[in-house]
Order: C-alpha cells, then sequence, then structure tokens
C-alpha cells in the first residue's frame, strides 16, 4: 500500500459516528425488539423478494410476463386447436376423395396382415357396429404420422363410411376427443385401446 | 460492552464511512446511516448486514440526489449546505484537512469507488456490482480519482514548501 492509500485509510479510520447519534441509533435499535425477518432468514428472502416485487420496475415486469404468459398459452393452445382443425381437414378430404383401396379383404385380419407397415395391429372399435361391410383399405396420413383408412359400407343406408386408426402418438396428442362437421362431412375423433381413431361420413 | 453491541457499533461506525465518502458531508452522512439503518431496522430487524445496510444508504443516497435534480426549487436544507458536492471540509471530524478537502474534489462516484477500493478492500469486480458499473469503469475511475487525489496533496505540499520557504529565519539558513 502506497503513501496515499495509507492516508485515505488513515483518513477514514478517523470518522466516527457522533456519540449522539449512535445513541439514539442504539435506541432505535432496542425498540425494534422482535427481530424481523433478516435477509438471511426463510421469511428474510420473503420479505426481500415481496419488497423487491412491489417496486414499479418489478410491477411492471410482473405484468409483462403475465402478458408473455398468457400469449404463450392463447398461443399453445392455438397450435393444439390448429392442429386439430387441420386432422379435421385431412379426414374430411382423404373421405371426400374417394380414392381406391389398396388393400382388399372380408375381414380385418386380413387387412391387418396385408398393412405391415403399420406400428399398431388393426382393430375395430367398439363404437363401430357390426352392420358395416368392410370395402378395403389404404395408407394415410393423419397429423404427419402413418395410419391406416379403413373404407365401409352402411349396410342399411348404402353410405360409404371411414374409419381412420393412427397410433396415439404425441403428434396427435393435443387433438381431444370431439366431432365436426368440416364441408358436408361428420368426422368425429376419439381415443380407445391406445389408438387414435377418426370416423368420417357424409353428413346427412 | 457486549460482542452484539460492538458489532452494531462498528457496523454504523462502517456506514458512516461509507455515507461520508458518498457525500463528502459530515451531516449528511449522519442522516444518511440514521434513515437506512432505521429502514433496515423496519424492513429486516436488527440485523448486521454490512453490505445491506451500504446498499439501504446507497439508494437512499441516490434517490435523495433524483429528488434534488427533479425538484431544484425544494431548498429544504440549503443553507447549510448547497449542495452534497460542495462541502465544507471543515465538516469533517477528522485532522487530515487537506486530504479532506481533496476527497471533496472527487465526483461522489470516485470517492466512493476510491473508498471501497482503499479501506474495504473490495476488488473492482465487487464494487462494478454494487455500483452497477462495468469492471473497466471502475477501475478507471480508481486510477482518476487516485490522481486528481495527487495532483490535490502535490499542489499542496508546493504550497506549503513555498510558505516555509518564505519564512525570515528558512530564508537565512537557505542563504548563509
Amino acid at each position: 500500500m502506497n503513501e496515499q492509500e495509507q492516508r485515505i485509510r488513515d483518513f477514514y479510520n478517523s470518522l466516527e459516528l457522533p456519540p449522539e447519534r449512535m445513541a439514539q441509533l442504539k435506541s432505535a435499535n432496542n425498540d425494534s425488539t422482535q427481530p424481523k425477518a433478516g435477509p438471511g432468514t426463510r421469511f428474510g428472502l420473503m420479505a426481500n423478494l415481496m419488497s423487491t416485487f412491489s417496486t414499479p420496475v418489478f410491477r411492471v415486469a410482473g405484468f409483462a410476463t403475465m402478458v408473455l404468459l398468457v400469449s404463450w398459452w392463447t398461443y399453445d393452445s392455438g397450435i393444439g386447436s390448429e392442429s386439430t382443425a387441420r386432422t379435421f381437414r385431412e379426414v374430411a378430404m382423404n373421405h371426400t376423395t374417394r380414392l381406391e383401396p389398396e388393400y382388399h379383404g372380408e375381414t380385418l385380419a386380413m387387412l391387418d396382415d396385408s398393412m405391415q407397415q403399420l406400428p399398431f395391429a388393426l382393430v375395430l372399435p367398439e363404437e363401430i357396429e357390426a352392420d358395416y361391410k368392410l370395402l378395403g383399405s389404404r395408407y394415410c396420413s393423419l397429423g404427419g404420422i402413418l395410419a391406416a383408412h379403413i373404407k365401409l359400407e352402411d349396410r342399411g343406408s348404402g353410405k360409404p363410411i371411414s374409419l381412420f386408426v393412427a397410433s396415439n402418438a404425441a403428434e396427435l396428442k393435443q387433438i381431444q376427443s370431439q366431432q365436426s362437421i368440416v364441408e358436408g362431412v361428420d368426422v368425429s375423433f376419439w381415443r380407445e385401446g391406445g389408438l387414435f381413431f377418426a370416423l368420417a361420413q357424409r353428413s346427412s | 460492552m457486549s460482542d452484539l453491541n460492538a458489532d452494531l457499533e462498528s457496523l454504523l461506525h462502517s456506514a458512516y464511512r461509507y455515507a461520508t465518502a458518498l457525500t463528502a458531508h459530515a451531516e449528511t452522512a449522519e442522516d444518511l446511516v440514521h434513515e437506512g439503518w432505521l429502514k433496515v431496522l423496519d424492513k429486516y430487524g436488527p440485523t448486521p448486514d454490512k453490505p445491506l445496510l451500504f446498499r439501504v444508504i446507497r439508494n437512499l443516497y441516490i434517490d435523495d440526489i433524483r429528488h434534488k435534480t427533479r425538484f431544484p426549487s425544494d431548498q429544504f436544507d440549503e443553507v447549510s449546505h448547497k449542495d452534497t458536492n460542495s462541502i465544507d471540509p471543515s465538516l469533517y471530524v477528522s485532522h487530515d484537512v487537506v486530504l479532506a478537502e481533496g476527497l471533496t474534489r472527487l465526483r461522489s462516484i470516485e470517492r466512493e469507488v476510491l473508498f471501497l477500493w482503499v479501506f474495504e478492500g473490495h476488488t473492482a469486480a465487487e464494487i462494478a456490482a454494487l455500483s452497477n458499473q462495468s469492471r473497466g469503469t471502475v477501475l478507471s475511475q480508481i486510477h482518476r480519482a487516485k490522481a486528481k487525489l495527487k495532483r490535490h496533496l502535490d499542489k499542496d505540499s508546493d504550497m506549503q514548501l513555498a510558505v516555509v520557504n518564505a519564512k525570515p529565519g528558512k530564508k537565512g539558513d537557505a542563504t548563509p
């Protein structure tokens, strides 16, 4: 330490709070009977946080964070609803284009044997009643993943019906069980036995 | 005197030195320590947290400066001292009036960093964190403050030397 620094140290060392002021502060110290939450304690941390977050800057920051969270939530649910709407359109389009089935068979097991690339075993959901005639099946895409498009015919009315089966992959996880009419096609989504199902038929 | 009492005294003296470094004014420094300590007591109780007390004092000082900038017509206490940067060095309770005068010629931030660096022994990085500046700025402020102070002290030594040389007895010694 050089001479100048030593002089500065000596100077500040010589400074002391006047005794009267010290006495006042000590008295104020004694008046504060119960130690309030110190910054090192759990409550102190809380007090620090509360005091910090009660400042105008943090109030604005808090509001901005809330707006961001709401925007994110809206965006996120928007993605969900967008994905749902896209899948609705996909199902309706696949049903209305009436592309010829690639695989034919009288039983679902026969179709399942033919569609080796599906990462799941084809099964008919409980909701499909027995009075449907199996026409055939083809591969298709649903929400970006490989799915089976099974073509059926209502034995009573002769109306074509499309059943789509996909694994319950992450791409489809945001889609809730629901029903909607898209471009005149009645489409419904649901999950069963670990699979995602969509049923489409012309709305009457 | 109990250890607790001694700790409190030591803490308040330290706070007073820091406040003096900020304001370069004894009474203002006393008031700052008083207000700062009451604030700490009110919020956290009697906690001997030196960095916390320093922070509170610094914020109070900055608030005060801002207040004076915003409301220049507010002549509160202006009779005793025109502003915190034009100080009567005699208000220092120190015998080194020359150094005290030199310190008053520094900017507030220069006095503060010099105090924290030389007296409190903080590193430049710690001072930078406390004063919300870059480390480089702090180092340059310390350098500038030391240079200014050295110029002031050298000038004073030269003047004293001149006065000594001007004394008749000394003059006779010098020219036999």
